[in-house]
């Protein structure tokens, strides 16, 4: 399976995306692609998998369940992270008047795809 | 095969990344995709030129570590790992593996000790337990480090004996005394730690009552709840806000009514305070009022404003609290049921905030967080940066992140 594939249709249907990763939660890169150079996530994977960390974390203490969706906006984007099973976890970076709604909905949607190519 | 080639395929692709900017950060999974594919020597190499350069970078002495442990070289690993541990002491896998390193050196004392710290990060992980168990057997069965082991155990017991025992007497002050003393000795102890809180609690409880002069006052809920197991109850949080919620319909709530009297008394400009939340039984259903307001408010001008703004977060379907803190985790504002350990849960949000702000600087997507949400299967969370504090709010999932990410910008809107 190509993942590169299913992560470039994310991005080419999310306006105002900046790119999209597959990682494993412990931090090393599947794939990603890039709509510009500035999303290069094969360094910080590490990073990545620590807010995925974090987010399981606060889930456990407010006895959310399992986590499902992360989704953290700074002043310069905003980054929407899904889980795949426990093992793995798809992102997007989007710009902050990208189109968050269609964000979600098309990570979403590209899940059970990914999750074939994961198992 | 396709595997195979697939692994040669990364390595080739890290490796040119890696040739055009030697600088990266890539030979973290260059080494790994190495080590993964068996050439350890390779794996050790990448990691050991990358970290020259990059020495604080913790990843790569992980995946350095991994590569020593499966080439066989245990001190090696275990100096990395160790290394690790000093940098990130909640970092759960190098204690785990330092724990592993230990039991195959036959260093039970040092293992038993690696995996305590895992517990006390996560207690958990059953597998851990199991393999603390084992370790403990084999510590008792090793004369030098069973024994010492026994010894500080047994010491150990004895003053939580002690201690529980002034506590059954009703001597409360002293048993917070024990239970102090050996946390300053084991201060990852999270069962005696537990107990010191349940202490203090009962200790406030017992001030409190002795204020109201009331012989029955209803047991509250608590964050932290005496569990057969003593383990950290946090996950209690969710349903004693729901309960707040519930009982915080406002339906017969007389609009202005005076605060009860034996309230602790807000400033002159706080709301009143509502018993609401405190009472149990349907009986009482009928005379609740709106959800209470606990306020810190750093001015008083602004205190009103505040009670307002998480007052009417309440009233947005689905919304199940709401939590204003500095950023030194002190509570100034909430809309919970009174007794929660707010500082703790101050103390928990605080911590994943700075986390995953500092990650995310790593990243490079910005230099502040100004939102952050987590989506669970039974709940979700927004964490909303405001300047220096930040405002939380918890709702279950009947309310979509569209409307909750409306109403927490209102409200922050409202508030700057």
């Amino acid at each position: 399976m190509d993942f590169k594939v299913i992560l470039k249709e994310i991005i080419s249907n999310v306006e105002g995306s900046i790119g999209a990763g597959l990682l494993g939660t412990d931090g090393i890169v599947i794939d990603q692609v890039s709509l510009k150079g500035s999303f290069d996530i094969s360094d910080v994977g590490a990073e990545y998998a620590t807010i995925i960390k974090n987010a399981k974390k606060a889930s456990e203490s407010f006895d959310l369940g399992k986590t499902g969706e992360i989704m953290i906006t700074t002043e310069k984007a905003t980054m929407i992270m899904m889980t795949i099973g426990n093992d793995y976890f798809v992102a997007i970076a989007l710009n902050l008047d990208g189109n968050l709604g269609r964000g979600r909905l098309e990570v979403k949607k590209a899940i059970p795809k990914l999750e074939q190519g994961l198992t | 095969m396709a595997k195979d080639d697939s692994r040669f395929l990364e390595i080739e692709e890290y490796n040119k990344k890696l040739t055009n900017n030697p600088e990266s950060l890539v030979f973290v999974p260059l080494a790994e995709a190495y080590r993964k594919s068996g050439m350890l020597d390779e794996a050790i190499e990448t990691c050991l030129k990358g970290l020259r350069l990059h020495p604080t970078y913790m990843s790569a002495r992980m995946v350095l570590g991994r590569a020593y442990m499966e080439k066989v070289m245990p001190e090696e690993a275990a100096t990395e790992f160790r290394k690790v541990a000093a940098a990130d002491t909640n970092n759960i896998m190098a204690h785990t593996l330092l724990g592993q390193l230990y039991m195959q050196q036959e260093k039970f004392a040092n293992a038993i000790e690696a995996y305590q710290k895992v517990l006390s990060l996560n207690p958990e992980d059953s597998n851990v337990q199991q393999k603390l168990n084992q370790a403990l057997e084999l510590a008792r069965q090793d004369v030098s480090a069973g024994k010492q082991q026994e010894q500080k155990t047994f010491k150990k017991k004895q003053d939580i004996s002690k201690a529980e025992e002034l506590s059954k007497q009703g001597d409360i002050e002293n048993a917070i005394k024990i239970y102090r003393l050996i946390l300053e000795a084991d201060p990852a102890n999270m069962v005696v730690r537990q107990r010191l809180k349940d202490l203090e609690i009962r200790k406030v409880q017992a001030v409190t009552r002795r204020k109201k002069a009331e012989p029955q006052v209803p047991e509250p809920t608590f964050f932290y709840r005496d569990r057969d197991n003593d383990k950290i109850t946090s996950d209690d949080i969710l349903s004693v806000m729901r309960e707040a919620k519930i009982s915080e319909k406002p339906k017969a709530a007389p609009k202005g009514a005076p605060p009860p009297e034996d309230k602790p008394v807000p400033k002159a400009s706080a709301p009143a305070v509502s018993p609401a939340i405190l009472k149990s039984g349907r009986d009482q259903a009928a005379e609740q009022k709106p959800e209470e307001v606990k306020l810190k408010p750093p001015a008083s001008d602004g205190a009103e404003k505040i009670s307002s703004a998480l007052k009417k977060l309440m009233q947005t379907e689905g919304v199940l609290g709401s939590m204003l803190m500095d950023s030194q985790a002190n509570v100034l504002a909430s809309v919970l049921k009174t007794k929660i350990d707010q500082k703790e849960v101050a103390k928990i949000v605080s911590l994943i905030f700075k986390n995953t702000e500092k990650s995310v600087q790593a990243i490079d997507y910005g230099k502040e967080i100004r939102q952050i949400l987590i989506a669970g299967q039974k709940g979700q969370i927004i964490f909303n940066k405001m300047n220096d504090r930040i405002l939380l709010m918890l709702a279950d999932n009947n309310i979509n992140i569209g409307k909750m990410r409306l109403a927490i910008n209102d409200i922050v809107k409202s508030l700057q």
